[in-house]
């Protein structure tokens, strides 16, 4: 990083946090700044990286080595200038084209392996704990689990009035949303936290860092 | 006169706390505490898997995160990428994030200068694609040259020595992937479920909860979480660095943090208990 960089960054880090005091104009342009930089980068980065390597070289492998199967690129490249189709109002309904390619094809990928991951295997790691029931603290993590599981469900389960065994159990499953809720909670300050341990590293690490220039 | 007070007290100007917690943060950075640091099993677990890996295996490493969560997650790839380099083992990395492309290219520049380790020939840097990320990894299993032709310095992957005798996920003993968004459920559903690869997670502490139940169902190796996970890492190579200078200013952070906690209950408890009376 040259010198230029690390006061920018360290400028830039102070306009951003000067919003704890309260909002003023160092933050909307450090703000405004990081959204415009971002598009940027995002635009070029994408070019270099994407365009190059996917549509501009296979074409021109095309046209000046004759490797005609290169051509087919034109397919999806197609399909991607007629997402615009949909500024031009006469032939805005050719936008459909590429978004039923999209959807048939994501929902064929997709289905199948997040039944496979999300709900298959889950049901495997609720109940595999019961197949090996070593010591005590296996056995009432199992219960621990399991209860939670079904008593959550049960939460979110609204076919029947939440009264009775029905309610207490769903009751207990927001004990278990709650606890939940909680921990999720504890992992975000934490997360936090070490965000503010960053820049404030790199703030106290600011004269070293320009030492070593 | 007290009930005024504790009013003063449950309305307390927002900017005090973060003032407090601002010097917390800053002051273990003076005075270093050396907190003990406790390994979790879901850490050990991908050391211990890394560990039994050969030498010369392969290594995909997904750098899925940008500056805003780089305090957590540039720590621990630097630890999980010096200790694979510590057992010779050669690494890919990659990016879905076009902002993770640049500290991708860091982190694998900076561990493999501290090792000598050679581009192209010990390991290699594909970098940024983007968007359909499913594609990506689904293509990753048929032929890895089919989503990245080239590299991230645009060199064909065809023509890079490393790269002749890995083809796909056939080729590559573990995925470990560095989130700060979606990318652990595209690695766990696309790679994992379809092709039974091995995927270990570093991610954000916010992420954590939501990815315990992949870890229990056996889904993952492992699980390292923020900045807890990145000091825990260090240990286990017994390299400290970042992380676990960090965790000292985390430690004191959460003390203060659970201290505002229970002052808040203790002050809207006797508010309620007077207001009763």
């Amino acid at each position: 990083m040259t010198v230029l960089g690390i006061w920018i960054a360290t400028a830039l880090t102070l306009c951003i946090y000067s919003f704890l005091y309260k909002d003023n104009p160092f933050f909307k342009f450090a703000e405004h700044l990081f959204v415009g930089v971002s598009a940027g980068y995002l635009l070029a980065i994408t070019y270099h990286t994407n365009f190059l390597p996917y549509i501009y070289y296979p074409l021109r492998a095309a046209a000046t080595e004759r490797k005609y199967s290169e051509l087919i690129v034109i397919i999806p490249s197609l399909m991607g200038i007629l997402m615009f189709s949909k500024f031009i109002p006469k032939f805005g309904w050719m936008v459909r084209l590429p978004f039923a390619f999209l959807m048939g094809y994501s929902a064929g990928v997709s289905i199948p392996v997040t039944m496979q991951t999300d709900i298959f295997q889950q049901i495997y790691g609720t109940a595999e704990p019961f197949s090996k029931l070593d010591d005590i603290w296996t056995i009432l993590n199992s219960i621990a689990i399991t209860a939670g599981v079904i008593c959550t469900l049960m939460y979110f389960f609204f076919s029947r009035e939440q009264k009775g065994v029905v309610g207490g159990i769903s009751e207990l499953g927001t004990f278990f949303l709650m606890i939940a809720f909680g921990a999720s909670f504890g992992y975000t300050v934490m997360a936090r936290i070490s965000l503010l341990i960053g820049r404030i590293d790199f703030l106290l690490s600011l004269p070293s860092l320009l030492k070593g220039m | 006169m007290q009930i005024k007070k504790l009013e003063r007290l449950s309305n307390m100007d927002r900017r005090i706390i973060y003032l407090l917690i601002g010097v917390v943060v800053i002051i273990p950075f003076f005075m270093p505490m050396n907190l003990p640091i406790y390994v979790s099993p879901s850490v050990q677990s991908i050391y211990d898997y890394i560990e039994s890996l050969s030498p010369g295996s392969v290594v995909v490493f997904g750098f899925n995160f940008g500056p805003s969560t780089m305090p957590e997650l540039y720590p621990m790839s630097l630890a999980v990428l010096r200790h694979c380099y510590y057992r010779n083992l050669r690494v890919i990395g990659l990016t879905f994030y076009s902002t993770g492309a640049v500290i991708g290219d860091d982190a694998m520049q900076t561990v493999a200068s501290e090792f000598g380790y050679k581009e192209h020939e010990d390991y290699t840097y594909l970098g940024y694609k983007s968007s359909k990320s499913d594609a990506i990894i689904l293509g990753m299993g048929e032929d890895i040259s089919i989503p990245f032709p080239t590299d991230y310095s645009n060199y064909p992957v065809s023509k890079i020595p490393m790269m002749q005798n890995i083809k796909n996920y056939n080729d590559i003993s573990l995925i470990v992937d560095f989130g700060s968004g979606n990318s652990p459920d595209w690695w766990i559903t696309y790679a994992g479920a379809r092709y039974h690869e091995k995927i270990a997670i570093g991610c954000t502490g916010v992420m954590v909860s939501g990815l315990y139940p992949y870890l229990k169902a056996g889904q993952l190796v492992g699980l390292i979480g923020g900045l807890k996970g990145a000091a825990e890492y260090e240990k286990l190579i017994s390299k400290p660095a970042k992380a676990t200078l960090g965790m000292n200013a985390q430690s004191i952070a959460h003390l203060a943090i659970i201290l505002l906690v229970v002052f808040g209950n203790v002050i809207f408890l006797l508010e309620k208990h007077r207001s009763e009376r």
